[in-house]
């Protein structure tokens, strides 16, 4: 079972769109919230500043938790393919495993940072609570970042579903 | 959205039952995880190649292919957090008063990634 091929392969694209989804809105929230614009804006970065950034949250912790399920049942594959192929010393990419490791523990601390996102992005936004929700905002988007960079390099090196020849 | 600024104005709502809840669950599960990680605190493990579970720290023999300790890890921290939030709700406001500080929830996870990275380079986890 973990190893059809077209299973997982596409069960690793729906995890890689909503992943970019993921960053997308994230991406966009952290930048209004440290760099907001109030006036009427006429240029690209300006655009990305203006963004309401309180209409992004529901969408984060939904695209978060979407996106970390199907990781974990595509987890598998990986472990049996990708890690495989990358874990053999001709391959040189032995030390990206540790990168690997990395996205999987900090995604989870992101994880367990949803419910205290989710009150803290809640209307009202209270002004008191501006600078807690910039940094829980600003920790989900490098989380976010950082495990789409990890897995996109190991996936383009590894590939999930790749058996490799004996 | 207002701009960002550090503000004296109080936060009404700092010591409500869920936002007590959400913080500690984070906070405590950032660097819970790190000790379950370290010391192999995982409630199961799961063996992909041969599609069984195994439960604390039991394993299989190595025909049994890779061990999966990542699950494992977060159901226990999941489990201990959630304990630990509901026990923190169950404080008296005033002690907690205190102690209390909403910026546990990004400082605490801030540092425990600094401290996952370092497990994972130095010490080799």
């Amino acid at each position: 079972m973990w190893l059809n091929t077209n299973l997982w392969l596409t069960l690793l694209t729906i995890h890689g769109i909503l992943a970019f989804f993921l960053l997308g809105a994230l991406t966009h929230q952290a930048i209004a919230v440290w760099a907001p614009v109030h006036a009427r804006v006429s240029n690209f970065f300006g655009h990305v500043r203006a963004v309401s950034a309180h209409d992004y949250g529901g969408a984060i912790v939904v695209l978060y938790v979407l996106t970390f399920l199907l990781g974990m049942i595509v987890y598998p594959d990986y472990k049996l393919t990708a890690s495989t192929v990358l874990s053999n010393p001709a391959f040189k990419w032995v030390k990206a495993l540790d990168s690997f490791e990395f996205k999987e523990h900090t995604l989870a601390i992101g994880l367990a940072l949803l419910p205290a996102y989710w009150y803290y992005w809640r209307p009202p936004l209270v002004p008191a609570r501006d600078f807690v929700r910039a940094m829980l905002t600003t920790l989900l988007t490098i989380i976010a970042w950082m495990g789409f960079i990890v897995g996109h390099i190991l996936n383009n090196a590894g590939g999930l579903g790749f058996l490799p020849s004996h | 959205m207002s701009t960002l600024r550090h503000t004296s104005s109080v936060d009404p709502d700092a010591l409500g039952k869920y936002p007590l809840f959400a913080i500690t669950f984070g906070a405590v599960f950032s660097v819970l995880y790190l000790f379950v990680m370290n010391y192999s605190w995982q409630l199961f493990s799961y063996y992909p190649q041969v599609g069984r579970f195994t439960f604390w720290t039991s394993t299989l023999p190595a025909t049994a292919g890779p061990q999966m300790k990542w699950y494992g890890y977060v159901a226990t921290c999941a489990i201990v957090s959630f304990v630990a939030g509901l026990i923190v709700c169950l404080l008296p406001t005033n002690l907690l008063r205190r102690v209390w500080w909403p910026g546990f929830i990004w400082l605490v996870p801030g540092c425990a990634m600094l401290v996952a990275l370092y497990l994972i380079l130095v010490v080799g986890d």
